[in-house]
């Protein structure tokens, strides 16, 4: 078997991604890279309940896989044939929409009689930025921020993950979405509260910035979340929320959460002593967060690594992606793998351990 | 040849059968929570090559609902992917019909019988659906709904049978509904094996489904949650 290992086997794996509000498909070629990808965001279903629904979700998942499926496949030109493996999301996420997407992947790989591999939905994130042209290299510092997840990890190699710090209470996203619907904006907010913090006025007020003073890499953002309501009603008693305060108040918590993640990104490559930094995840499409990692990261002679917008928040293409590695060196699911709701990244096996295994 | 493999997993029992002219071959298991780990190894029982269509399967049967939602989702999910694999049709049978069949292959139903099928919703309700056992097949004569106990009201006054897990309910019944049971068989759950007979009907009939079009039938389409309008002042 040793032999086989440094033969270039080319492999075509679809990936299916339905942890939370989105169904997403996509094709990727081990050899062509991403041929195909393809996405419905449900945000219109859950936005007049200002938040996902769980049971919603799974019900809207069933309807649009296969259609999805097919449109990859259409897009790309390729024929279930050519298929070499399915990779689905098994978790963290919500136990009933990763089942959905569990069951449709493990039963087309069982009918045509190619392997499937349950995938870390983080881990999709994490190696997101390796969609692109321009790839990071291993190792590095990764920033994961989206709705459920705020954590900073280092990253040696596919698999080879230390948790370095996360946040304590609310993920970075889930602390937008909160602050957002304060504001009155819909669900989920971090795009609106970006929107409106661009005519805000940075002069106005000043948000604390959690945990900064103190030592160590992890996050707190509910202190942020009580100031930020408790502004909006001191606002309100005042003269009624204005849009001019909504915008101040955006782009007040807006500038507090993005300096936190910055100081910690910094903090967290010094400490490690590596020029790397990967962000992923939902918030990680944030301009202003980028910018600003991009000026404080220069000023140590580090880079930052960030995926297209479309692939910063939840997508097939990022699923395909870490599963066409996995299943490229032979990981696959055992007869009854299931779905992993709470899943941590460091459980996953290295990939080197993978190979020697296969 | 007709060959139909039938997937059932509304309830807290995990069930696939597969017709081959007049043989059925079945497994059955009560694995509440875990039908997904189940349900694969199940199929490779039944049909060890994997191969659906070089084993001449020609369509794919499911019970489509009601019952547990989640449930319900893991037996379309998996015909999905199944039909869809092997360009198959599927065919959507109605739970508490199948478990009607049950109680007709069991003995505890005959010809010319009225039969109340339920099965528990849970949080306080039933589903139910009211059924004649005919010579050849069933008559629906209610469409499945959900109900709270006290609500369920039947009609006409002819003595039935009542079957499935919403017995468990039964104190619950008005006086009314407890009166016109002749027998009760609450411990009754579906098995996909019968969903055969009325899934060789639809076959025949041409009442098939695509992949795509694959779907629970929940019944409950409500949904407990509150809009935003509904939630009050954010805290
Ligand atoms: N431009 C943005 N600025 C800040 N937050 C954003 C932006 N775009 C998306 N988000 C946030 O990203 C989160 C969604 O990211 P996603 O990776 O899909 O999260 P999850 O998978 O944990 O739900 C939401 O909380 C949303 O508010
Ligand atoms: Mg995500």
């Amino acid at each position: 078997m040793r032999a086989f290992a440094t033969v270039v086997l080319i492999m075509l794996i679809l990936g299916l991604e339905t942890s939370c509000d989105e169904t997403g498909v996509a094709l990727y070629d081990t050899g062509r890279g991403l041929l195909a990808h393809a996405l419905f965001s449900q945000v219109d279903i859950h936005v007049e309940y200002g938040g996902v629904v769980p049971e919603l979700a799974s019900r809207d998942h069933v309807r649009k896989a296969l259609p999805l499926l097919r449109q990859v496949l259409d897009d790309a030109g390729c024929s279930p044939q050519d298929l070499d493996g399915i990779a689905y999301t098994a978790g963290p996420g919500l136990v009933g929409a990763l089942m959905v997407g569990a069951t449709l992947a493990q039963s087309l790989a069982w009918a045509w009689g190619i392997p499937a591999l349950g995938v870390h939905h983080m881990e999709g994130h994490l190696l997101a930025p390796m969609l692109e042209e321009e790839r990071p290299e291993f190792p590095f510092v990764a920033l994961l921020v989206s709705g459920g997840h705020t954590q900073l990890v280092r990253v040696d190699g596919i698999g080879e993950y230390r948790l370095l710090g996360e946040s304590l209470d609310d993920a970075a996203g889930e602390a937008f979405d909160k602050a957002a619907k304060m504001l009155g904006l819909p669900y989920p907010g971090g795009p609106h509260i970006a929107r409106l913090a661009e005519s805000g006025d940075p002069g106005r007020f000043d948000f604390p910035r959690p945990m900064i003073n103190r030592p160590g890499l992890d996050f707190s953002f509910s202190g942020l979340k009580t100031f930020t309501l408790n502004t909006v009603n001191d606002c309100r008693r005042d003269s009624g929320l204005t849009q001019q305060d909504k915008c101040d108040i955006a782009r007040a918590f807006e500038e507090a959460v993005v300096a936190t993640l910055v100081i910690k990104c910094r903090r967290a490559l010094e400490q490690e002593g590596l020029p790397t930094l990967v962000i992923a995840g939902g918030v990680s499409a944030n301009r202003n967060l980028r910018g600003r990692l991009q000026t404080a990261l220069a000023k140590i002679g580090a880079r930052v690594f960030y995926p297209a917008p479309e692939f910063c928040t939840d997508n097939g293409a990022m699923i395909a992606y870490a599963g066409a590695q996995r299943l490229h060196a032979g990981q696959q699911d055992t007869p009854t793998a299931t779905v992993r709701p709470r899943w941590p990244m460091e459980e996953l096996p290295p990939l080197a351990a993978v190979r020697e295994v296969c | 040849m007709t060959s139909i493999l039938a997937i059932d997993t509304s309830t807290e029992a995990c069930s696939v059968a597969l017709y081959r002219d007049g043989e059925v071959s079945a497994c059955y298991e009560v694995v509440p929570r875990r039908h997904n780990q189940h349900l694969l190894a199940m199929l490779q029982n039944l049909l060890p090559r994997g191969s659906l269509a070089s084993s001449g399967v020609e369509a794919v049967a499911y019970g489509s609902g009601p019952g547990s939602f989640t449930g319900l989702r893991i037996a379309a999910s998996a015909v999905q992917g199944l039909c869809f694999a092997a360009a198959l049709p599927a065919l959507p049978i109605s739970t508490l019909a199948c478990q009607t069949y049950t109680a007709q292959r069991l003995g505890l139903v005959y010809e010319g019988d009225l039969v109340l099928s339920t099965l528990d919703a849970h949080i306080g309700e039933l589903y139910w659906a009211l059924y004649e056992v005919g010579r050849e097949r069933l008559q629906e004569l209610t469409v499945a709904a959900a109900a709270r106990p006290a609500d369920l009201v039947l009609p006409g006054t002819r003595k039935m049978v009542a079957i499935g897990s919403g017995l468990r309910y039964l104190d619950a019944f008005s006086v009314a509904v407890q009166s016109r049971f002749a027998a009760q068989h609450g411990e009754l759950l579906p098995a996909a094996r019968d969903l055969l007979p009325p899934a060789l009907m639809a076959l025949r009939e041409g009442k098939v489904q695509a992949a795509e079009d694959v779907c629970p039938v929940y019944v409950r389409d409500e949904i407990s949650w509150k809009k935003l309008s509904e939630q009050g002042p954010q805290r």
